[in-house]
């Protein structure tokens, strides 16, 4: 007994200081959130009691409607392209390049990784202008018309969600080059054997034995995409019009340019209910395939 | 036999070429940045006089723009993230992994529920916290944030495996807690750790939205924040822009260099035990 | 790993010893701020060894190299020493202006003086975050001040204006325009029209008017709408300011001609929706655009790229009208030491230093009578002769919320998304709905 107790102290001892600061910065300012919402508040003045009028001004708020749409438009495109794309070049690399080759492959794509998502979002921008940028001075060489990247409705959302899937291609594709090189041999042996060609064995060797992975994937992809800010704010400040505003990017402009806590409270409170409803729905799907 | 292995080595250059060209597409906007750096320029187009290539743009701005400050902040805050998290996470997933207490379950739930919550929605609510700890403009404003339950349960995932029996036998050899957990525990668990770290550095070092709003005074700015005003306040020399970036660039791929074989150890590793 | 974090450990330690940094300390804190305040009169107070701290918030002006730190350093140091004051100067970039106040202001570690311009002011003072400074400003100051009015809002007079100026003109490359067989920059409205359809038509790849619509600060309106408003004969906000004046005739006929611009005559391209202000300042430098409305500070330097260019200050339609600044100097509410902040504003915008400023780091208009007109030479009969028409944007509260929204809306016009009259009246709809609390 006393040993038991002596090892539940101790298990308090090992998380205290993780729980003290998940604590006061992470579910007190849930609950801060959740009274904002309430409220008028600019932050130098208290916040005054304002019932759901915050709530009644976002269900017909352009802003809010548009960036909801771009934000799910955004997730919806990305997250399915960048797993399958990094599933796909893994699967290539595990198998026919184990080599340098492979090495210098996964390393290149790993670098737009590391570096920061606002120095991508400036390099992009400069990349993708229309008139001067080198990409469209490349698709006039080769005889194309110009595209007006940042410039129209269409595009700039593409744009944008190309950028993101160029920068994260490379976490997931090391993810799931590990996971490849997990699986048995043998499976993709006995395959052969059966007649079973490339594209077979991806389909029912590879894609199934990557399932606990893929979750993963598909999880933090979805997560991050629901957070996108700084890549928008840096390229397009949420233009044309509202075609590229997301959520994060309403919420900081409504708190730190309009000085409306409370309401930038009500849409994040918006925010993180789609979160949990996606990311609960995702753990069901999964979870009946495991 | 020859049809054969001549139509598989098309095939395979095919696959070879598209491979190239994907790798290219990832480094070649690193390049262009790196060129615009060298030029004075105000349009973004690809005259590029290569006898006029300097470096006086990275005299500017390490100069005029007080980079140095940013970087050293930069640094303080990556580093002593990486450190904090490490020790912080490993402690907690220990805990939760390895100890019987009442409410294990449902706190671990919490944490789970945490990590689901972007940090942008509680960006207003920690300021405000921050503000009435007086702790607007420091380093430990800059730090805290990061230390997030995302560490806790990548670690405790891997924790599950390590074997009770192991910690049993150093305790009935007499050996304190504190000393199973630095003398096992922590060896064992190296590999994610090491994942842990790498994911803490490029997110703290890259970091923008928090830093942007907490540190206000221009002497705490990280360099990622710092490059972002380049680009509204002198903007019209590009290379000026990109001298900056590339600054900021560099610490994080310089380290890339050197450890890749343990960056990428690293997330493949978070990715089989995840 | 050991290794690592050893070496990782014993880094960090090598680094905060070398920054000298304490973990809680606060660079630029309030704590240490004297609360010894000295009248302004006994400056040569010699027994007091402490200073008083003194903190200055200003963007930059200067180029790359001219530094604006030490420009008011520098000038300031006279100042400095005959009050005994420590002073603080901090270059505040443009980007992130309101966020800094916010944070700046309310941690106590904002400034005493500060630089803000109009969208901004009235919050601020709503607020309570800003000193009226009508017990500092001497019947002497009036009658020097040029542009005290503007800064009177709410019945007093909270701000000093520093900087009047910059007007958007537009500006034409006359080796282009005289390429078309055209000699001069438009004046009307039908002359930019038949300007841009004779060099679309001559000239095809050269960009006739263009405009930033993809510049993501609310302040592109300055030069890519208000100008086309006033000339029209409408206003921006109501008399009492409770939404935007947008739903009138004159709004309409001013949204209707950008539209046309746009859609009807193809004088402005679907490119135009990605240009920032950077965009059209490098085509520009470029050659490739005829005709643009810009600021002054940008126009001027086109002569150093080697263009050949000329200007008006505004096309005439009912009147003229265009966009002029009036930025200004403020002394924030929790300032300790209000006295020395005045005279430190005074300071600043006297003859002296304003020469100064405007031969080092960027030519602006003189905002009192004490300085000569040291503004680009060109500039000097526009702002002499066409004052009334130079127009500064009202000090509203909340219009950061209005402006937004009617920026956005006038983007979906331009890419074909909403009629002249669907962006106005949503524009005008919001802004009744959030100007209203």
């Amino acid at each position: 007994m006393k040993n038991q107790q002596k090892q539940a102290l101790y298990g308090y001892l090992y998380i205290a200081p993780s729980l003290i600061l998940i604590s006061i910065f992470s579910l007190i300012p849930i609950l801060m959130t959740l009274y904002f919402s309430f409220t008028d508040y600019n932050i130098i003045q208290a916040p005054t009691f304002t019932g759901l009028k915050n709530y009644i001004r976002m269900l017909g708020d352009p802003f809010v409607v548009s960036s909801m749409k771009n934000t799910f438009i955004f997730t919806l495109f990305v997250v399915p392209t960048q797993t399958i794309l990094s599933m796909v070049i893994a699967s290539v690399l595990a198998h026919k390049f184990q080599n340098k080759l492979g090495g210098f492959i996964k390393s290149s794509l790993f670098i737009p990784v590391i570096s920061s998502t606002i120095l991508v979002g400036t390099l992009w921008s400069f990349l993708l202008a229309t008139d001067t940028g080198i990409i469209n001075t490349f698709l006039a060489l080769i005889g194309l018309d110009k595209v007006n990247w940042l410039g129209t409705k269409f595009t700039s959302l593409l744009s944008v969600c190309l950028v993101s899937i160029w920068k994260n291609v490379g976490y997931f594709l090391v993810i799931f080059y590990a996971g490849i090189m997990e699986i048995p041999k043998m499976l993709y042996e006995s395959g052969q054997v059966d007649g079973a060609n490339k594209y077979q064995q991806f389909w029912y060797i590879t894609m199934p034995m990557l399932k606990p992975i893929t979750f993963l994937v598909v999880t933090l992809g979805t997560i991050w995409s629901f957070q996108i800010f700084d890549l928008v704010y840096v390229m397009t400040g949420g233009g044309p019009g509202r075609s590229t505003i997301t959520l994060v990017m309403t919420i900081y402009n409504t708190a730190f340019k309009e000085f409306s806590m409370g309401y930038a409270s009500t849409i994040s409170l918006l925010l993180l209910v789609f979160i949990v409803i996606i990311s609960s729905i995702q753990k069901l799907l999964f979870k009946d395939n495991y | 036999m020859n049809k054969n292995t001549r139509k598989i080595s098309l095939n395979y250059m095919i696959l070879v070429t598209l491979l190239m060209l994907i790798a290219l597409f990832a480094i070649t906007p690193f390049a262009y940045m790196l060129i615009t750096s060298l030029r004075q320029t105000s349009s973004l187009d690809l005259d590029i006089q290569f006898n006029a290539l300097d470096f006086t743009n990275y005299s500017r701005v390490v100069k005029n723009f007080n980079l140095l400050t940013n970087f050293k902040n930069s640094l303080i805050v990556t580093v002593c993230s990486c450190l904090l998290n490490a020790i912080i996470a490993s402690m907690a997933a220990y805990g939760f992994a390895k100890k019987n207490f009442p409410g294990n379950k449902f706190l671990f739930n919490i944490y789970l529920i945490t990590l689901m919550i972007p940090g942008q929605v509680t960006l207003i609510p920690v300021f405000t916290i921050m503000r009435k700890l007086n702790m607007l403009n420091t380093y430990p404003a800059l730090i805290i944030p990061i230390l997030n339950a995302f560490g806790v349960f990548l670690i405790k995932q891997f924790m599950e495996s390590l074997p009770d029996e192991l910690l049993e036998a150093a305790r009935i050899d007499g050996c304190s807690e504190f000393r199973i957990f630095y003398l096992i525990v922590i060896p064992i668990i190296k590999p994610v750790l090491v994942s842990l770290t790498v994911f803490t550095f490029i997110t703290s070092w890259n970091d923008f939205i928090w830093p942007l709003v907490i540190a206000t005074d221009s002497k705490m700015h990280t360099l990622t924040l710092a490059i972002s005003t380049l680009k509204g306040s002198y903007s019209t020399n590009y290379g000026l822009v990109m001298a900056g970036s590339t600054i900021a660039f560099l610490p994080p791929f310089i380290l890339y260099i050197f450890l890749q074989k343990q960056f990428i150890e690293g997330i493949a590793m978070s990715g089989i035990k995840g | 790993m050991k290794k690592y974090l050893s070496i990782i450990m014993v880094g960090v330690l090598l680094l905060l010893t070398l920054t000298n940094c304490t973990p809680k300390e606060v660079p630029s804190d309030d704590t240490s701020k004297e609360t010894t305040s000295q009248s302004a009169s006994s400056s040569t107070a010699s027994q007091d060894k402490e200073k008083t701290e003194l903190v200055l918030w200003m963007p930059p002006f200067g180029t790359e190299d001219a530094l604006d730190k030490s420009f008011w350093e520098d000038n300031l140091s006279d100042f400095a020493t005959q009050n005994n004051v420590e002073l603080t100067v901090e270059i505040v970039p443009w980007g992130n202006y309101e966020e800094k106040y916010l944070t700046g202001i309310t941690s106590g570690s904002g400034p005493d003086v500060g630089y803000m311009y109009i969208e901004m002011i009235s919050d601020f003072i709503n607020m309570g975050a800003i000193e009226p400074l009508d017990s500092y400003i001497t019947q002497e100051d009036r009658e020097n001040y040029l542009y005290l009015d503007k800064g009177f809002i709410q019945g007093q007079q909270y701000t000093l204006p520093i900087i009047v100026g910059n007007a958007r003109i537009l500006v034409g490359n006359m080796d282009l325009l005289n390429d078309a067989g055209i000699t001069e920059v438009p004046t009307t409205w039908d002359e930019l029209i038949a300007t841009g359809k004779i060099l679309r038509e001559k000239t095809p790849d050269i960009i006739p008017f263009a405009q930033p619509w993809g510049e993501p600060a609310i302040g592109a309106l300055n030069s890519l709408y208000y100008p086309y408003l006033w000339q029209a004969g409408g206003e921006i906000f109501t008399d009492d300011a409770s939404k935007l004046a947008l739903d009138s005739p004159e709004a309409l006929e001013a949204t209707q001609f950008l539209y046309d611009l746009r859609f009807k005559h193809d004088i402005i391209s679907e490119n135009a929706m990605s240009y920032t202000n950077n965009d059209v300042i490098a085509l520009l430098n470029d050659e490739k655009v005829a005709l643009t409305v810009i600021d002054c500070t940008n126009a001027a330097k086109l002569g150093d790229q080697g263009i050949n260019w000329d200007f008006v200050p505004f096309l005439t339609n009912k009147s003229g009208g265009t966009f002029v600044a009036a930025d200004a100097l403020i002394m924030t509410s929790n300032s300790d030491n209000k006295e020395l902040a005045a005279k430190l504003m005074k300071t600043m915008t006297s003859g002296d230093i304003m020469t100064k400023f405007h031969h080092e780091l960027a030519m602006f208009p003189p905002v009192a009578k004490d300085e000569e007109y040291n503004d680009h030479a060109e500039f000097k009969d526009m702002y002499a002769n066409n004052a009334a028409d130079l127009r500064t944007l009202p000090a509203v509260a909340g219009s950061f919320k209005a402006y937004d929204s009617l920026y956005k809306n006038l983007q979906l016009m331009m890419m074909g998304e909403l009629s002249p009259e669907e962006a106005l009246s949503y524009s005008v709809e919001y802004s009744e709905n959030v100007l209203s609390n």
